[in-house]
């Protein structure tokens, strides 16, 4: 019986979404763009469920046919998982205040100035992605 | 009197002497270093073979792929350790892949107008104000983030969709239903045992590695241990019959140092004459040894090493008759052919002419062995005529109903994990079912300019080089540039973009001049190298390569397929080895009539009835060159048989020296059936059937005639 509740409340950490907010800066239009919803990871994907400004589903996985897709799923899984190997495969970290930067290797330097991200525990507190084109997006958990 | 006898005593010791000129030529030429066990040193040089040599030298031949079972963060980790593991090596490097090769990727930008597609439009400036709009709008509220492109916001460029069979995942190349790859390449020059040591330690259940190098070791190691194995169990065979049967240790010692001379002699002969020699050629070598042990055989069992009885007129007959064969033989306009037949008639003639003129003044003594093959004595000596135009008949209808097996590859080690290997690759990289080619033309510019007409075509075809611009492209496009003016389109946006909302100058670079306006691509080889592609050139021209689906009709290219260009190198020589064979049989006729005029058709049957019996037994399947080959070297000692038999006063030692020949041969090369490497198996199996036809017609035929 514990070993199932274990295995219930391992499963809830796992799966359960968390509440976000997320800011946009669009350089080319000189812009802040704010967006509202739901974070869900699973093993091998990411549910973004948009509530504001209006109702959308994205879904994210390391297969995605699109490039963007497919490096946002992989910064954002790696910093949720702590998985060291592939983030000091793609970049390297340092210190910056009490968050930490991410300053990309080759592949993803070709998209990507700098991550700067805060955890709080295991929960993630922000991350933010600035791109080469000048543009940011600020995710936020909210509590 | 004194110098006479000095000679005399020399004498004794020239076949030592022989052996060790010999030895020291040997070790100072190497001559073995020249031994290929490489199938392509079986076929002529000629535009085709050295076609499959160029194949051999792209960067891609020496690529080796490693893929890790897996998909989770343990596989990635694994995949990434064994990288670190190694790259240690410094000969070995990791392949730069498309999307990290800085060169490619510089390329591709400065080129971007040139390489994609470009969509011609209506750019009036309605359509320009709506497409911003469409693009303002979609930034603003679509949740997926996208960007705008500030150099083509009208999207006049278009990439065409490339599916690629490696995926990628975690930014790592990613094998579907598998797990995590890397590609490595090794250094030009670097030995590819160590590069193969390397590799081969990596292998485990969860991690599959191949290259193409893993079949020229792991076979090229086969086969050397085969042929070792049947160098030692010859030597270890004549060791056992000779202190078992004949008790002779001087005649031991003696034998084995003419053949090891005479095989040194002849390998030192066919390697000054060409660079490269199939080892095959040395595996015959060996086999033909067995027919000069026979020479020893007769002159020793019928005494001439005993006391001096003159000039052995059989041995010099069979010697005669295998020389003629070999003789007309090297006239085929095949380099493995031609190397086998100068290898035999070296081999043979240094050992006749050491058993023959030498050995006699050596002073062998006759054993008393009571050993006799048994004869049921059920030929009459008048029906062999009967017998000889039966088998005549049963050779001309074989000869007629046999097919040839061309493809060479079955004369390989079977090497099955290897084979599962690569197929197991080329499926996952959608390589199956393919066959490579070879684009060859004057200047790289035309070689690009083949490759993407070729891609045109055949849009299922991987030409890698296809992904280049050609002068000619590059200048059918600027033309098309020229005739639309882009900087005042670029105005336009630049206005219309401002009242849309976009940031003041966000466009000014659109359709940038210096993008369109760029310098034709120059290619160097280095040049073309340096952004990844596979292009070598001789000199004179310069070849890359492409895959296309088998049965594919392309024109001007050069299929990669080693089975077709044996096919055609052996249809080439075709009527040369009819006229030698016919040739090869009438001075066989004729030896035979001078040299066995008292029961030529018993003689002739000697000669006819193992080539029979072995055709018979290899017409069951087509046959090969190799089992060809081996017929010769039958035929070439059942003609000593047949010649021997022919002596009506001493048949009982003829006999006899038969039986030993043939117990020599049948240990040395018939335990060559149980091989798993094509070749060897065949030489085993040819030589089982003839040598057990010799011993059936031994037994069953006519007791001493006289």
């Amino acid at each position: 019986m514990t070993k199932f509740f274990l295995i219930l409340l391992l499963g809830c950490s796992l799966f359960a979404s968390e509440s976000f907010k997320e800011t946009r800066y669009i350089y080319s239009i000189d812009k802040e763009i704010h967006y509202e919803g739901e974070i869900t990871f699973a093993q091998d994907s990411i549910k973004i469920e948009y509530t504001k400004p209006t109702h959308q589903i994205i879904d994210y996985s390391s297969e995605d046919e699109n490039a963007q897709k497919k490096y946002f799923y992989l910064i954002v899984k790696s910093i949720h998982d702590d998985n060291q190997v592939l983030l000091n495969d793609f970049f390297s970290e340092s210190a910056d205040g009490n968050a930490t930067m991410l300053l990309p290797k080759e592949l993803l330097g070709d998209f990507i100035k700098k991550v700067r991200f805060k955890k709080d525990k295991n929960s993630l507190e922000f991350l933010q992605i600035y791109m080469k084109n000048d543009d940011w997006i600020k995710i936020e958990t909210l509590r | 009197m004194m110098i006479g006898l000095r000679l005399k005593h020399s004498v004794k010791y020239l076949n030592i002497g022989i052996f060790l000129i010999l030895a020291v030529i040997f070790l100072l030429l190497q001559p073995y270093h020249k031994l290929s066990t490489n199938l392509l040193s079986l076929l002529p040089q000629n535009e085709e073979s050295k076609l499959l040599k160029i194949y051999e030298a792209f960067k891609s031949s020496h690529e080796i792929i490693v893929a890790v079972k897996g998909s989770d963060e343990k596989a990635y980790k694994n995949i990434k350790e064994l990288e670190q593991r190694i790259l240690a090596n410094d000969f070995i490097e990791l392949k730069q892949n498309f999307f990290t090769n800085e060169h490619l990727k510089s390329y591709i930008k400065k080129y971007q107008f040139y390489l994609q597609n470009f969509n011609e439009q209506n750019l009036d400036e309605t359509e320009i104000l709506g497409k911003l709009q469409k693009s303002y709008k979609s930034l603003m509220t679509n949740p997926l983030y996208s960007s705008v492109d500030k150099i083509d916001p009208l999207k006049l460029f278009s990439r065409d969709d490339i599916a690629f069979p490696i995926g990628l995942k975690n930014g790592h190349l990613f094998l579907d239903d598998y797990g995590y790859m890397s590609i490595f390449t090794f250094k030009a020059g670097t030995n590819q045992q160590r590069v193969y040591n390397v590799f081969e330690k990596e292998i485990t259940p969860e991690t599959k590695i191949f290259g193409p190098l893993f079949y020229f070791v792991e076979n090229a190691a086969k086969i050397k241990s085969e042929v070792n194995y049947l160098v030692m169990a010859g030597m270890l065979i004549l060791i056992v019959l000779y202190f078992l049967i004949l008790k002779n240790a001087l005649l031991l010692t003696n034998t084995i140092l003419t053949l090891l001379s005479s095989s040194m002699l002849a390998l030192i002969a066919v390697t000054l004459i060409w660079d490269e020699v199939s080892v095959f050629v040395l595996v015959f070598g060996m086999a033909i040894s067995t027919v000069s042990i026979d020479y020893m055989f007769h002159h020793y069992f019928c005494g001439f090493y005993e006391k001096k009885v003159g000039f052995n007129r059989s041995v010099f007959y069979g010697f005669l008759s295998t020389f003629l064969a070999f003789f007309i033989v090297s006239f085929v306009d095949f380099p493995f052919i031609r190397q086998v037949s100068i290898y035999a008639l070296i081999s043979l003639s240094s050992s006749y002419l050491i058993f023959a003129f030498i050995y006699p003044n050596l002073s062998f003594t006759y054993p008393k062995t009571e050993i006799n093959l048994p004869s049921l004595n059920l030929f009459k000596a008048k029906y062999y005529k009967y017998f000889v135009f039966i088998l005549i008949g049963i050779i001309s209808f074989l000869s007629v109903i046999l097919s040839m097996d061309l493809d060479i590859k079955n004369l390989d080690y079977k090497n099955v994990k290897l084979k599962n290997l690569e197929e197991f690759f080329s499926e996952k990289l959608g390589s199956s079912g393919k066959i490579p080619f070879i684009i060859k033309a004057k200047s790289i510019d035309t070689l690009i300019e083949k490759s993407r007409a070729i891609k045109a075509l055949h849009s299922e075809a991987i030409v890698p080089l296809s992904n280049l611009l050609s002068q000619e492209e590059f200048q059918h496009r600027k033309e098309v540039f020229s005739k639309i003016n882009f900087l005042h389109v670029r105005d336009k946006i630049v206005d219309k973009a401002n009242t849309v909302g976009f940031r003041k100058d966000f466009f000014a670079h659109a359709y940038s001049q210096d993008l369109l306006h760029v310098k034709s691509p120059h290619y160097e080889i280095d040049t073309v190298r340096q952004l990844g592609f596979d292009v070598v050139s001789d000199g004179r021209d310069y070849f890359t390569y492409g895959l296309v689906l088998k049965d594919t009709k392309l024109e001007g290219v050069y299929f990669i397929d080693s089975t077709r260009l044996f096919k055609n190198s052996l249809e080439a020589v075709n009527t040369e080895l009819l006229y030698c064979g016919v040739l090869i049989l009438f001075s066989i006729l004729l030896i035979l009539r001078l040299g066995a005029k008292n029961s030529f058709y018993k003689s002739l049957s000697f000669v006819l009835f193992p080539l029979a019996s072995t055709l018979f037994i290899i017409s069951f399947n087509p046959i090969n060159i190799i089992q060809i080959f081996m017929l010769f070297v039958i035929v070439s000692l059942s003609i000593d048989y047949g010649i021997y038999m022919s002596e009506a006063s001493i048949s009982k030692q003829s006999k006899r020296a038969i039986l030993f020949s043939l117990l020599s041969t049948f240990a040395g090369f018939g335990i060559l059936i149980f091989s798993s490497i094509g070749a060897l198996f065949y030489i085993g199996e040819v030589t089982i059937t003839g040598l057990v036809s010799v011993l059936i017609l031994l037994v069953m035929g006519t007791k001493n005639e006289n």
